[in-house]
């Protein structure tokens, strides 16, 4: 009886748990695209990147393939950039932090992942600047992605912070258990 | 088989995830490649988009508003006796101004019911208010919310209440996507004064835009005007853009009048241009000459006096009354009768 019930109950939580993925990444894209108004111009990290990242490497079972796809094409529309190829290289990149989440299973170091999607955003970056330069468009100066790529790896490990401890996010019912016995620093490493 | 953190590793499920992959990522190049051929359509289907989020947009950028004004708020609080003291001197210095501006004003009101000035249509406008922007390097864009219900057209010019800040790139029903004078695509033809040199206005991503290909730039000095030229006929003629800079790199820029930093309301130009010449002058004939003292004479001299009343009307109706765009801009007038092509 339990194990028949156990079936729709995990399928409910998943779908909760891309509903809360899909809400998150949407609440992120609204912050990205709202005018600063009277504020310094100063490089916006991506914040989408910085949830889609983190669910893919700690929660990927809530970010489906075509969920994520979906997302990345809606902040093409929502943020105006060169149309479908921010969502192809963010798809690509975040296919590269899949493959890391799968081949390297969790305990994993933090800091290896906020390498890996520092680099991963820095790639999509590059591989939009080559389909806009292979099309004939007009791509930015690489110097001025310089700001916006540190930007946005700077704000990985807050937006992770949030979603960890602020939200609860991203740790399995045994991490959880282990960390209620022996609390330790964001930065647990593999070893 | 299925790991305690729900990824799939059955060979099946692998394979069929990269065919997905393969199909949403080509999908996703075609819709690049469409863009990049076919931009209006593309921009109207993202408009369709912007159009459903919109109100959810500007729902979470209202506090952020709040929240941004009060830290200016907060600034102008302590420095209020500074700012006071700089007004006082604003003020006095502007009464000069205005006393100036009165008598010009009245010398060319003057200058022009001697002269017969017939005026350029008054362009007509709608303010809306700036709801997003675009968070990544790549387009320097912004969102407003008005749209085409609002009489917004496509490519219209979009000034702040001191310059221009660039032009509409993507329309829908209630919201209209803006992209800046400051992006990598943007390309404006200006005019300098007093020197009169043309330029083109070529964004960089720099606060400051390039001037590109202009005529003699020794002919242009730090300080001078720039305005839009009018060429092409995308943009009105005579709009604010700002002031002659030399750049850190040695080249000339614009120094923008509008303050891309503080948009808050921006007004969108609707525009018609005036005159459209698209045929030659009544006075160079096409085809070869006729016999004057023909049968066909008489057909011309019906023609010569209907130009002849039509020309009259005409040029009462420039005298007496302000010319709207639709009375000025009819491309008929202006090849049936030469005159007027002439006053024009």
């Amino acid at each position: 009886m339990s194990a028949q019930a156990a079936g729709p109950v995990a399928a409910l939580r998943r779908l909760g748990a891309m509903a809360l993925f899909a809400a998150l990444v949407l609440g992120a894209l609204l912050l990205q695209a709202a005018p600063m108004g009277p504020l310094p111009d100063a490089p916006i990290p991506d914040l989408a990147w910085c949830v889609l990242a983190f669910f893919v490497l700690r929660r990927p079972q809530a970010a489906p393939l075509g969920l994520v796809a979906a997302l990345v094409a809606l902040r093409d529309a929502l943020l105006g950039g060169p149309m479908g190829a921010g969502a192809l290289s963010l798809l690509l990149a975040l296919e590269a932090l899949r493959w890391r989440a799968r081949e390297l299973p969790p305990p994993r170091s933090v800091w290896g992942d906020w390498v890996w999607a520092s680099l991963g955003y820095g790639a999509a970056l590059g591989l939009q600047w080559l389909l806009m330069a292979i099309s004939l468009g007009h791509p930015p100066s690489l110097v001025a992605l310089g700001p916006h790529l540190c930007a946005t790896a700077l704000a990985i490990p807050v937006v992770a912070g949030v979603l960890r401890y602020g939200l609860r996010i991203g740790a399995s019912p045994r991490q959880e258990e282990e960390g209620r016995r022996l609390p330790r620093s964001f930065g647990r490493s593999a070893s | 088989m299925a790991r305690d953190d729900g990824i799939a590793e059955g060979g099946a499920a692998r394979t069929l995830r990269r065919i997905l992959l393969a199909c949403l990522c080509m999908a996703l190049l075609v819709l690049f490649v469409f863009w990049r051929i076919d931009n209006p359509r593309a921009e109207r289907m993202r408009m369709g988009v912007v159009d459903a989020l919109g109100p959810l947009v500007e729902r979470v950028s209202g506090p952020l508003d709040f929240l941004a004004e009060a830290t200016v708020d907060f600034e102008n609080f302590v420095r209020v006796y500074e700012q006071n003291d700089a007004l006082r001197r604003e003020i006095q210095r502007l009464r000069a101004w205005r006393e100036s501006a009165l008598q010009l004003e009245q010398e060319n009101a003057r200058l022009r019911a001697l002269n017969h000035v017939r005026l350029a249509p008054t362009l007509g406008f709608v303010t809306g208010e700036m709801i997003g922007d675009s968070g990544g390097p790549f387009l320097a864009t912004g969102l407003a919310n008005v749209g085409a219900r609002d009489g917004v057209e496509d490519g219209a010019a979009v000034m702040d209440g001191s310059g221009l800040v660039g032009r509409v790139v993507g329309l829908g029903r209630r919201a209209s996507r803006v992209l800046y004078v400051t992006d990598y695509s943007s390309r404006i033809p200006v005019l300098i004064r007093p020197s009169g040199r043309r330029a083109i206005l070529s964004g960089d991503g720099a606060r400051a835009p390039r001037l590109d290909f202009l005529e003699d730039p020794e002919g242009v000095r730090p300080g001078d005007r720039i305005v839009t030229s009018g060429d092409g006929q995308v943009f009105p003629p005579d709009l604010a853009v700002g002031i002659a800079v030399v750049g850190p790199d040695g080249t000339p820029r614009a120094r923008l009048a509008a303050d891309l930093e503080r948009l808050e309301f921006v007004r969108i130009l609707r525009y018609r241009p005036d005159t459209t010449i698209d045929r030659p002058g009544g006075l160079i004939r096409n085809g070869p000459l006729e016999d004057p003292e023909g049968p066909e004479s008489e057909a011309g001299n019906e023609t010569g006096e209907e130009t002849g009343d039509e020309t009259g009307g005409g040029a009462e109706g420039a005298g007496t009354e302000a010319p709207g765009p639709e009375a000025s801009a009819g491309p008929e007038g202006a090849g049936d009768n030469p005159l007027a092509s002439a006053q024009r």
